[in-house]
């Protein structure tokens, strides 16, 4: 049995008067793939935002290997070895793809010898960026920001990795190839939560699901049982 | 031929100290994306500490040098704790006012200890470094123009080779990002506001030795003055906010030559608001391309 690395207790958010997350409960286990998935505007990258220090949490209680980290600064929950991969990916445009990679890399800012190492397992597991690293990053394609954003967050050495819509405007080729490296990444033992409105390709996966609706969660379990659930294959997989 | 190149060292050493300003407009703006109008203010307090350096302390240019940096970095720190992470949340246009109405208070307060009148100033380094087929340059004038060289090497230094300077960088280009990766943003705005008040306060210093005077609304001028400059070379680019500074100061003192002193401010401007027309992204700005 795995131990629990991240656990959401009854955590609500507001914006203004607008409930985004109304008492969410939610528990993930080290090494494991955990989806969310849920229409538009159901709370799942305010849940990633939350979880990262982004977005102030009204109540509840937000842990991190037991300890508490509800509402703390995002800087000190990257320093906890939680890399978030933002929406939209957030590339620094105007720096190239080595730079990007090094800022990633700033909470080592004085270990050169580990950066360099990094770097070189990032160029290892995407040549593409070994081939683009002194271009800029905003001359890169969707799909190859996608990677440099995932990249960035590998740079920090994390345990977790929040990734939130790798797939959102991307062409289908590429996010095989993107869902490919994130199984790799988990191989490599590092526990991912996803955020992904393509609920086949999160139910493919991760090994656990959970689905959003208005803030709440209204269905969890693995994802053999989810696949099968009439509601979740009407709604959300148009079968 | 003489007076062009007298107009151009003339030039070079008022830029200097507009570089330095325009610099401090462009840290501000670059880690918070707000102008920060108090900048003249601090110019004068600067001006104003050196002053009170020299009339009852000793007679130091190096000392004052000192003290200015220290009291422009302390009093920008408290006031980004004041107008900016206090009132943080609400909106942009209200730290603006807080910025204009905390240059106000550090203006009129001045004025009440000290009067409205201007005062004289100790004289450094009188002596003529050379004169060259009638191109006077004196020794305080190579002090200015080195010193201000020196502080800019260090600045980019600073900012393009020091963890804390590419802290500055990434808040710069994204503050959520820049969280996410790890970087205390709000002391990173912080440091940032702190050093743009001491370069600020330097350069008051030195307009106060340049032209031997303080007064305590000396720094109105030189503040809307170096921010049209920051603007004029890229108000997002460091390097551009010094190229607009020594522009400006050059195109300012040719301006008196070919019209007359008494047209000094108005030949600035009119460059600047034409070039603008052009080029609204200033000299070295660029037009923020965001891909999706």
């Amino acid at each position: 049995m795995s131990k629990e690395i991240v656990k959401l207790d009854d955590v609500c958010v507001c914006y203004g008067a607008i409930r985004a997350l109304q008492g969410v409960s939610l528990s993930v286990e080290e090494g494991a793939i955990v989806a969310l998935i849920g229409s538009n505007g159901a709370g799942k990258t305010t849940l990633l935002n939350a979880l990262s220090g982004l977005v102030p949490v009204q109540s509840g209680h937000i842990f991190l290997r037991g300890e508490e980290i509800t509402n703390e600064k995002p800087h000190i929950i990257a320093q906890r070895r939680i890399a978030h991969v933002p929406e939209g990916r957030k590339i620094f445009s105007e720096l190239t793809v080595e730079e990007n990679l090094r800022i990633g890399a700033y909470t080592q800012y004085k270990n050169k010898a580990k950066i360099e190492q990094l770097l070189h397992m990032n160029f290892e597991l995407f040549p593409i960026l070994a081939e683009r690293r002194k271009q800029m990053g905003g001359s890169l394609s969707g799909g190859e920001q996608q990677m440099l954003a995932i990249a960035r967050g590998l740079m920090s050495e994390p345990d977790i990795i929040l990734l939130d819509e790798p797939s959102l405007g991307i062409a289908p080729i590429m996010v095989e190839h993107i869902f490919e490296f994130i199984r790799q990444i988990n191989a490599s033992g590092k526990t991912i939560i996803l955020v992904e409105q393509n609920a086949n390709l999160a139910l493919e996966t991760a090994s656990y699901v959970y689905v959003l609706e208005t803030g709440r969660i209204v269905n969890e379990n693995t994802s053999d049982v989810l696949i099968h659930d009439d509601t979740i294959q009407k709604v959300y997989l148009g079968l | 031929m003489t007076m062009f190149f007298q107009q151009l060292v003339n030039g070079i050493t008022q830029g200097g100290l507009y570089a330095l300003l325009a610099i401090a407009y462009s840290l501000v703006y670059g880690v918070m994306g707000l102008v920060n109008f108090s900048t003249g203010s601090i110019y004068m307090l600067g001006a104003m500490s050196s002053w009170l350096v020299c009339k009852y302390i000793i007679e130091s240019f190096w000392l004052s040098v000192l003290i200015s940096f220290g009291v422009g970095f302390v009093v920008a720190f408290v006031l980004e704790k004041i107008a900016f992470s206090a009132i943080r949340g609400a909106t942009r246009i209200a730290s603006l006012i807080c910025t204009i109405g905390f240059s106000q208070f550090i203006n009129e307060a001045v004025a009440l200890i000290f009067g409205k009148a201007t005062q004289g100033m100790s004289t450094f380094f009188d002596q003529e470094l050379f004169a060259f087929l009638g191109v006077h340059i004196s020794v305080m004038q190579a002090v200015l123009v080195v010193t201000v060289i020196i502080i800019l090497v260090a600045l980019q230094f600073f900012v393009y080779r020091t963890r804390i300077g590419l802290a500055i960088r990434t808040v710069s280009m994204d503050e959520k990002t820049a969280g996410l990766m790890g970087i205390n943003v709000n002391r990173t705005i912080s440091i940032a506001f702190s050093l743009s008040g001491a370069c600020a306060a330097i350069a008051g210093l030195m307009g106060a030795v340049y032209y031997r005077s303080f007064s305590a609304y000396m720094g109105w001028m030189p503040g809307i003055k170096s921010f049209s400059a920051a603007v004029f070379g890229g108000l997002s680019s460091m390097p551009g906010a010094i190229l607009g500074g020594y522009l400006m100061g050059i195109i300012e003192n040719f301006g008196v030559q070919v019209f007359s002193t008494g047209y000094r401010d108005v030949i600035s401007f009119i460059v600047m608001i034409v070039f603008l027309l052009v080029r609204p992204q200033g000299i070295l700005g660029s037009k923020k391309k965001v891909k999706l």
